[in-house]
């Protein structure tokens, strides 16, 4: 389903919000754009004073929305330390501060403030994330019947991706698949930039957003073939890289995104489905 | 590519954004955004000389001053690893060059270290593990002749 896949595809943190202020970040450069090469001064002048007046106010009013959206976690943080220097939450008597800290997501459960500010922040973001996939769905379904299509082109192929696409115990491939889906979305906005340069004729602009996108294509190709070869995490930056990764994720999520950092490719070669799975039969 | 050459890749693209790459591609388009609106507001006020000097300017400064901006809560803030990590590392950086491994080796201790951080890491007992005590481990485990510990 079209719907699903969208869900799971905004399903990690702030990449929908991101997506959208990039989006409308490019879309507004491209109406200055057209507003400066196509409009006389005199009606320019004009013109700026109407949309200031009038989209002025709107950002305005919907910004402190969007703050709170980004920046609930730490918002979360400030309420509960004022809540515990108010004496508002109960403390649950344990033998050692790291347990408390432990028990904290329970605590916040048990106050009806935090409960009341949870749902607020849980209906804004449901509202962020329903007018994202309403604004991206022409992409994402053309993208995702664009798949259906290649898929049933190639069956074996649509088999191997649905087993790529469950959670892997595997960190170093967790890892590729949450900076690879930022990097692609970063990467497309990019190259509307690009091909707006070249429009442009700024060639400096157009060589310098051009680096960045071979960049982020290269460094996104050399961690998918060194985690596809097993060798990820054997030097000094990729270790802090992926203990970053585990940190991370384990404060968010509660457990360590996998149980193994790499699968090196001599262990893989056992991992073959048998045929009659390969195939799609199933008994 | 063997795997300093990976590493010096990915030391020099850290410090520019790459693992953040939204935030990277928010920067740059901020930039040009803001770009075109100076270019907007020189044409739609000739008279006005602050416009146009800013007008002069490139994209590219634009996205010199304005990209990095979005990277300060990073840079400052307390998300990524930990200072204290970070220091552990390049400690045990230091060790291994001194320590006169070979290449294939020292791929060995990095992998064991970070394998040995993720069993360390268990989510009952959560704190960070010390990295020392884990590339003592290892070493322990790849120095023959000295045993296991």
């Amino acid at each position: 389903m079209p719907g699903s896949e969208n869900d799971k595809f905004f399903r990690s943190t702030l990449l929908a919000p991101q997506a959208l202020l990039l989006i409308g970040i490019i879309l507004l450069t491209f109406l200055c754009d057209y507003w400066a090469n196509n409009t006389q001064p005199e009606i320019m002048t004009e013109r700026a004073t109407s949309v200031i007046s009038k989209g002025g106010p709107f950002i305005l009013f919907m910004m402190p929305y969007f703050l709170i959206f980004v920046m609930r976690d730490r918002l979360f943080n400030l309420l509960e330390k004022l809540a515990e220097r108010l004496n508002l939450l109960r403390r649950k008597r344990s033998p050692s501060d790291r347990l408390y800290r432990l028990d904290r997501k329970d605590m916040r459960e048990q106050t009806f403030a935090f409960r009341a500010f949870r749902r607020i922040l849980e209906e804004l973001e449901s509202y962020f994330q329903k007018a994202s996939s309403l604004l991206l769905r022409p992409l994402f379904l053309s993208l995702s019947s664009l798949r259906a299509w290649l898929n049933s082109l190639y069956p074996s192929h649509a088999k191997k991706k649905r087993i790529d696409n469950k959670q892997s115990h595997i960190v170093a491939e967790n890892y590729l698949k949450d900076l690879s889906r930022p990097l692609a979305l970063g990467t497309f906005g990019l190259f509307l930039l690009f091909f707006r340069a070249i429009a442009n004729n700024s060639n400096t602009e157009a060589a310098v957003i051009g680096t960045v996108i071979a960049t982020l294509c290269f460094h996104i190709a050399l961690t998918k073939y060194r985690v596809s070869r097993g060798v990820f995490g054997s030097n000094d930056q990729e270790a802090l890289e992926l203990i970053e990764y585990i940190i991370e994720k384990t404060k968010r999520d509660g457990v360590p995104p996998g149980s193994k950092v790499s699968n090196p490719l001599r262990h893989r070669v056992t991992e073959t489905s048998p045929e009659s799975e390969a195939i799609g039969v199933k008994t | 590519m063997n795997f300093d050459a990976s590493a010096t890749w990915r030391l020099i693209t850290r410090a520019f954004g790459t693992n953040y790459p939204m935030r990277l591609a928010i920067g740059i388009s901020l930039a040009c955004l803001v770009h075109t609106v100076v270019r907007v507001f020189a044409k739609a006020l000739p008279e006005s000389n602050i416009w146009q000097a800013l007008n002069e300017f490139g994209t590219t400064w634009y996205i010199l001053i304005i990209a990095p901006l979005l990277f300060v809560s990073i840079v400052f803030g307390k998300q990524g690893a930990p200072e204290g990590a970070i220091q552990q590392i390049n400690t045990i950086k230091a060790l291994i060059s001194e320590g006169g491994f070979n290449s294939s080796q020292r791929v060995m201790i990095w992998r064991s270290i970070v394998d040995k951080y993720l069993t360390a890491l268990r989510p009952d007992l959560w704190g960070k593990p010390d990295l020392g005590r884990i590339f003592d481990e290892v070493k322990n485990d790849f120095t023959p002749g000295e045993g296991h510990s």
